[in-house]
C-alpha cells in the first residue's frame, strides 16, 4: 500500500461520509486553496444534529510530511468501521472495545480534517516537484508560507521575541519571502490557516486539538514561545511589558533566560501532561516507540502555530471551553537522511500509523474522562 | 539544481550555526540536532557561501538520492474510484 495521494485523501472522506451518512458529516471548507482546491473534513458523531464536545483533528499542514493524511483517514476509516458494525478496535497490542467505541460516538464530536494543504502535498509528490518542500503554495511575489506560523499568536514576532534569540536563530519563524517558515504577510493570510480557524469557530465546543507532523517521536502541547512558569501569571504573551524578551530559552545557556517565561495555569498544565501521556503510553503500547510529552519550545521556539493558538483562545476569552491542544509528530529521524525521514518506507509507515491511530484513539478517550472529571461536584 | 542534506558549523563563535545558515538561505531542519552545528539542505552556491563566510559544512548526501524510489511509494489514480461509483449508483 502505498501513501495517498492528494486526489485519494479527498475520495476517502467522501466514500467514509457517503457509507456511513447515519452518523457523519462531510464538511466543506469555506476557502479554497491558493491552486483552487477543496479541502473536506468529516465529522463523526452518533447524534449530528446535537453539539457535543469536540475532537478536532488535523495533518497535512506541512506539504512534505507525507504521513499525516495517511494517519487521520486510518484513524476514519477504523473509527467508523467500528461505529457501524458495533465493534471495537484493536490494533496491534491496543484495543478499544466496543463499548469504548461507543463512547467516542455518542460522548464527543470528532472533526478529521486530514488535508489541511493539499496543493503543498501534490508538489511534494509530483515527480516534478520538489520533494521537501513545506510551505502551502502561494504564488508569487509572496511565494510559499509556512501554514503552521500564519496563526494570530505572536505572529508579529519581530515585537514580541528577543532579538538575540532572533538573531540566533533560535526561534522557528521567518519574515523573509522564500524560507521555509515565512510566517506570511499577515496573521491568517492563508487559506489554509483560516480553514483550520473555520472549524474551531464551527466547533465551539472543541474541547480537544491535535495538528499532526513528522518527525522526532514527540507529542507537544502549549507554549512554544519560551520556557512554561506556573509562578508569574503577570508573564503572559498578551503583557507588552514582555515584548522583544520572550524567547531566551533555558536549554539554550542563555543568563537572561529567566527574565521570561509563560504563565502555564498549573491545572491546565497538569491536565495537558495527564492526556499527552496517555497518548503517549497508547503509541508506545503498539510498535514499542516511547514518544516524549514536552512542551513545544523544548523543541525549538515558535511562533504562529496552531496548538498555541488554540489554546490561547481560552486565556483571550475566559468564556471559550479551555481546548487542550497537542502536535504529534511523528516517525522518528532515520539514518538514511532527512528525505527518508520524512518520507519512511511505506512499510514503516503503515507501522507508524497504527501506532499514532492508537494515541488518537487514546486522546479521545482521555478527553472523555477529563469531561467527566469536571462534571464532579 | 542539486541541494543536500549538511552539517553547517559556524567559525564565527559570536555566531550560532542556524544564523550563518539561515543567512545565505539555506533550509535549517531543527528536528536534526547534531553537536557544535545544524542539519540543514543547501545547494552548491550556498555550501560556497558558507565556506566563504568561514563556517565549516560537511556535505552527507544528495537530496535526490533515493528520491525515485520513495516517489514510487505514492498512490497512482485513485484506490477509492470503485468504491465511490458503487456510492454513486445506490
Amino acid at each position: 500500500m502505498p501513501y495517498l495521494n492528494v486526489v485519494e485523501v479527498e475520495s476517502a472522506l467522501q466514500v467514509v461520509a457517503g457509507t456511513h451518512p447515519e452518523f457523519t458529516e462531510l464538511v466543506t471548507l469555506p476557502h479554497r486553496t491558493w491552486e483552487n482546491r477543496v479541502c473536506r473534513a468529516v465529522r463523526v458523531a452518533s447524534d449530528l444534529a446535537t453539539a457535543r464536545p469536540t475532537v478536532v483533528l488535523f495533518s497535512g499542514v506541512h506539504a512534505r510530511e507525507w504521513g499525516g493524511p495517511d494517519i487521520l483517514v486510518s484513524f476514519l476509516e477504523r473509527l467508523t468501521a467500528a461505529a457501524a458494525a458495533g465493534t471495537g478496535i484493536s490494533l496491534p497490542g491496543y484495543t478499544v472495545s466496543a463499548a469504548d467505541v461507543e463512547r467516542i460516538t455518542t460522548g464527543l464530536d470528532v472533526v478529521v480534517f486530514p488535508q489541511a494543504n493539499p496543493d503543498g502535498r501534490a508538489h511534494s509528490m509530483h515527480p516534478d516537484g520538489d520533494e521537501l518542500w513545506r510551505t502551502n503554495r502561494r504564488p508569487l511575489p509572496v511565494g510559499g508560507v509556512d501554514v503552521n506560523r500564519n496563526y494570530d499568536w505572536l505572529w508579529d514576532f519581530r515585537r514580541h521575541f528577543d532579538p538575540r534569540a532572533l538573531a540566533r536563530g533560535e526561534v522557528s519563524v521567518s519574515d523573509v519571502r522564500g524560507q521555509d517558515t515565512y510566517h506570511g504577510p499577515g496573521p491568517f493570510s492563508e487559506p489554509e490557516t483560516r480553514n483550520v480557524a473555520w472549524l474551531l469557530d464551527r466547533h465551539p465546543t472543541a474541547r480537544f486539538l491535535a495538528d499532526v507532523h513528522s518527525f522526532s517521536e514527540l507529542i507537544l502541547h502549549p507554549w512554544g514561545d519560551d520556557d512554561n512558569q506556573s509562578t508569574e501569571p503577570a508573564q503572559n504573551f498578551r503583557n507588552p511589558a514582555f515584548d522583544r524578551r520572550r524567547g531566551l530559552l533555558a536549554q539554550n545557556g542563555h543568563p537572561d533566560a529567566r527574565r521570561y517565561g509563560e504563565y502555564l495555569d498549573p491545572t491546565h498544565r497538569r491536565h495537558l501532561v495527564e492526556i499527552g501521556e496517555r497518548v503517549r503510553d497508547a503509541v508506545a503500547s503498539v510498535n514499542g516507540r516511547r514518544y516524549t510529552v514536552q512542551q513545544g519550545a523544548q523543541l525549538y521556539g515558535t511562533s504562529g502555530t496552531s496548538d498555541d493558538w488554540a489554546f490561547a483562545r481560552h486565556v483571550l476569552d475566559p468564556a471559550r471551553p479551555v481546548v487542550y491542544p497537542y502536535t504529534i509528530e511523528f516517525g522518528r529521524e532515520r539514518p538514511e537522511g532527512v528525505a527518508a525521514s520524512f518520507h519512511p518506507p511505506y512499510a514503516e509507515m503503515a507501522r507508524i500509523i497504527d501506532e499514532v491511530v492508537a494515541g488518537l484513539l487514546e486522546m479521545s478517550l482521555a478527553g472523555l474522562d477529563r469531561l467527566a472529571a469536571e462534571q464532579l461536584p | 539544481m542539486a541541494r543536500y542534506q549538511v552539517t553547517v558549523v559556524s567559525g564565527d563563535p559570536s555566531r550560532t550555526a542556524a544564523e550563518v545558515a539561515a543567512d545565505v538561505g539555506a533550509e535549517v531542519i531543527r528536528k536534526m540536532r547534531v553537536a557544535d552545528g545544524v542539519t540543514a539542505l543547501a545547494t552548491d552556491e550556498q555550501i560556497d557561501a558558507l565556506t566563504a563566510a568561514g563556517a565549516t559544512v560537511h556535505r552527507h548526501r544528495d537530496l535526490a538520492e533515493g528520491r525515485a524510489e520513495r516517489l514510487a511509494d505514492v498512490g497512482e489514480g485513485d484506490r477509492y474510484a470503485e468504491a465511490l461509483r458503487r456510492l454513486a449508483g445506490r
